[in-house]
């Protein structure tokens, strides 16, 4: 990250940076996290949330517009003051750690199940974690650059998904509400977690060129855009897979593609989950990226080379200590799902509501 | 230090494909597998494992037919991989045959290790066998293609001609445990006689077994087409004279280009009661007659046909509900559109009280390059 820190990323480059975040190790279970709490209805839940998102990024926006000129971390030590903000800038550094060790152990685990089952998890996880430092020791610009580049295999996805939809029995979306309102309405919380990820515009706003209402504009669509792949993605799988099946697959994308066959690739599954892990690094650096740029933030002193390393290392160390365990997973999963909602929803949006007892410091000029 | 790190590294990645990889040399594959019935409960498999040999030029094949009686597929498996010289892998098979007397009762259980185990091939076709599939595996043709070729063609060409629907397991598989919904699977049968296997129809099944009740193979172009399925040819033969000289005149022999059907569900109180219209677009292969171009006669033949195949559509309706099986799905309509109906109904017993009102439109656009 030497030397070029200060060079802002594109608009164009911003978006990409969302979408590659958001969209990760998620997408393969999604439709069935859905479809476990709300049957065929788990579209309308996926929906509801999106809303939500939406007005959500708003808010999240209005914060950043405060104040344009610092990133989140200095957002939260010049609206909460100094100690408090250091202390909640460390809770985001281990949260953003945690994300990323679940994403390991997600990734990890897939892999073992799918792909590769005698290789033992600690070769996966370096492998991956590797990667990701290799790629997050760059400067802001290169990743984004990177990001803007892999987006490209979005396309092969998408063929891959639309081309199962043609055995898709529309039916099996059917009867519509079924699961009854408050199934629907818990299954949101299912479908805001898939959002997750979104704080990364909030975290690099200020590190983008344009004007408040050009990134605004562009946090929609990006969120916008990631909420259509969603969609589709949960449609063609619900109505590809009867509504008893559906409870049997966790992975219902890898499965339904499992049960193709082309002259030249005989397991698309596979082609899939190698694309499929391209977003889950991407997903990961960003974690690594934001993790670093929070402890520079509170050590300042601390080489920003050094900071990536060490949380690489935490996130490997750990990630290896828990390894295939399901429960130690299971449980990792539930501590970090709702710390998801404390460390993207709770925190900035109360940080918002101090900030209007602070002077905004676009007023002030340019200060930091 | 950083070339340290570097070499340390890139044996790392090298070194990575041990543990998983799986050398063609090692293993043996096979591309058809049979279950029957054994007896006290246990299931008797049998596998069909070509094996090739000879270096460059000279290429010999044989293909050894093993057989084991075990409790579950896998055990089995393990039974069978103690035969022979190297292990066996499942994950390239191409037909899962399946005897009449083994698929009469559940065959999900056959099937789980299939759709567990991921290098399993998904897109494998499954048939039944009338008698066993041991007989159908041990089956030697007359010409000297592999047996799986032989049943996977022979099935392939039965989807491709409207016989059979060509669905692959994974497709069978939410049919087979989605309530209100049912399959039915090709049948095969050994004619010891003229040496071939042979298409004999679609087998009925209800939620995962066999009902022992079928679709015979001249009707089962028709049942497909009323499910909404067309393979790239559906070419049918009815009688549509009486009287005549001989009775190779009393035929017609067409073929349909383009279909539309329409299902429409409408429960009237606990009356289930399904209208289904079948327009058929149609050419002539063959109607010794002549004289296609007078439009009486063109009206006639319309009529007739339809009216032929209209009860024969009830006919085939009733069929499925002798063997208790809804292949076109309406339980899972009825599920979906009328839910409220739905909760009523005890779909096990109920289907037999569904009411069925058929019309075929058969239209003649075409009549080959002769009038």
């Amino acid at each position: 990250m030497s030397g070029q820190t200060n060079q802002k990323i594109s608009r164009r480059q911003f978006f990409f940076v969302i979408i590659q975040t958001q969209i990760g190790v998620g997408i393969l279970a999604l439709p069935f996290d859905l479809h476990d709490k709300v049957k065929q209805d788990g579209w309308i839940s996926l929906l509801i949330a999106g809303v939500v998102i939406q007005l959500l990024l708003f808010l999240l926006w209005w914060l950043a517009k405060r104040f344009p000129s610092k990133d989140y971390f200095q957002i939260q030590e010049y609206v909460l003051s100094r100690w408090l903000g250091k202390v909640t800038s460390f809770l985001y550094v281990l949260y953003f750690c945690s994300v990323g060790i679940l994403i390991v152990l997600i990734y990890g685990r897939l892999i073992s199940i799918w792909v590769l089952p005698n290789t033992p998890f600690w070769v996966l996880a370096f492998m991956m974690v590797f990667i990701c430092l290799y790629m997050v020791c760059c400067s802001l610009l290169v990743i984004a650059r990177l990001y803007t580049m892999f987006a490209a295999l979005l396309i092969i996805m998408v063929i891959f998904i639309f081309y199962s939809a043609k055995d898709s029995k529309f039916m099996y979306i059917f009867p519509i509400g079924e699961a009854g309102l408050t199934n629907i309405i818990a299954g949101i919380d299912m479908g805001i977690l898939s959002f997750l990820g979104f704080i990364v515009a909030l975290v690099l706003y200020s590190k983008t060129e344009g004007t408040a209402k050009e990134k605004l504009v562009t946090i929609q669509v990006a969120q916008a855009f990631v909420f259509t792949f969603y969609l589709a993605i949960v449609l063609v799988t619900f109505t590809f897979f009867s509504t008893q099946e559906m409870a049997l697959v966790p992975e219902p994308v890898l499965y339904m593609l499992k049960s193709y066959e082309f002259p030249i690739v005989a397991r698309i599954d596979l082609f899939f989950i190698s694309t499929w892990i391209v977003f889950v690094a991407t997903s990961l650096s960003t974690y690594l990226l934001m993790s670093a740029l929070g402890l520079t933030n509170i050590f300042q002193s601390l080489p920003t080379k050094w900071a990536t390393i060490g949380v690489a290392v935490i996130i490997f160390i750990t990630a290896s200590y828990m390894g295939y365990d399901i429960s130690k997973l299971n449980n990792f999963n539930t501590y970090v799902k709702k710390g998801g909602y404390i460390f993207s929803i709770g925190l900035p949006l109360m940080v918002l509501i101090f900030s209007f007892f602070r002077k905004s410091s676009a007023k002030e000029g340019t200060s930091s | 230090m950083k070339r340290f790190i570097i070499c340390i590294l890139c044996t790392l990645v090298i070194l990575t494909g041990c543990w998983d990889q799986n050398q063609f040399k090692n293993i043996k594959l096979t591309l058809t597998i049979g279950y029957d019935k054994a007896e006290e409960g246990k299931i008797y498999e049998t596998v069909s494992i070509p094996t090739v040999k000879g270096s460059e030029g000279v290429v010999e094949e044989t293909v050894q037919v093993l057989s084991s009686d075990a409790r579950t597929p896998l055990d089995a498996r393990d039974k069978i991989d103690q035969m022979i010289s190297q292990s066996f892998n499942p994950s390239k098979v191409e037909v899962v045959l399946i005897g009449e007397e083994l698929a009469k009762s559940d065959i999900y259980p056959l099937l789980d290790n299939f759709y567990r185990n991921p290098s399993s091939n998904l897109n494998a076709q499954l048939a039944i066998v009338e008698g066993t599939a041991k007989e159908a595996i041990n089956f030697r043709s007359t010409g000297d293609t592999k047996i799986s070729e032989y049943i996977g063609g022979l099935l392939k060409a039965a989807t491709s001609s409207t016989h059979a629907h060509g669905h692959n397991m994974q497709m069978l598989w939410g049919e087979m445990i989605e309530e209100g919904e049912d399959f039915a699977l090709p049948l095969l049968k050994v004619d010891e006689e003229s040496n071939v296997i042979k298409f004999d129809g679609l087998g009925l099944m209800h939620e995962d077994y066999y009902t022992g009740i079928k679709i015979p193979p001249e009707q089962s172009t028709l049942l497909l087409l009323m499910q909404g399925n067309k393979g790239n040819v559906a070419r049918m033969t009815r009688k549509v004279r009486d009287d005549q000289p001989t009775p190779i005149l009393e035929y017609i022999t067409f073929q349909v280009m383009d279909f539309d059907r329409k299902l429409k569900i409408r429960p009237e109180g606990d009356e289930v009661n399904v209208d289904m219209t079948l327009n058929l677009n149609v050419t002539v292969t063959e109607y010794p007659h002549d004289h296609l171009v007078d439009e009486k006669i063109i009206e006639k033949l319309n009529k007739d046909l339809s009216n032929v195949l209209t009860e024969e559509a009830s006919e085939v309706f009733n069929i499925t509900k002798e063997g208790n099986s809804d292949v076109f799905s309406i339980g899972r309509m009825l599920k979906a559109y009328h839910p409220e109906v739905w909760k009523e109904m005890d779909w096990a017993e109920d289907y037999k009280d569904v009411t069925f009102n058929p019309k075929v439109n058969v239209t003649i656009q075409n009549h080959g390059i002769i009038n």
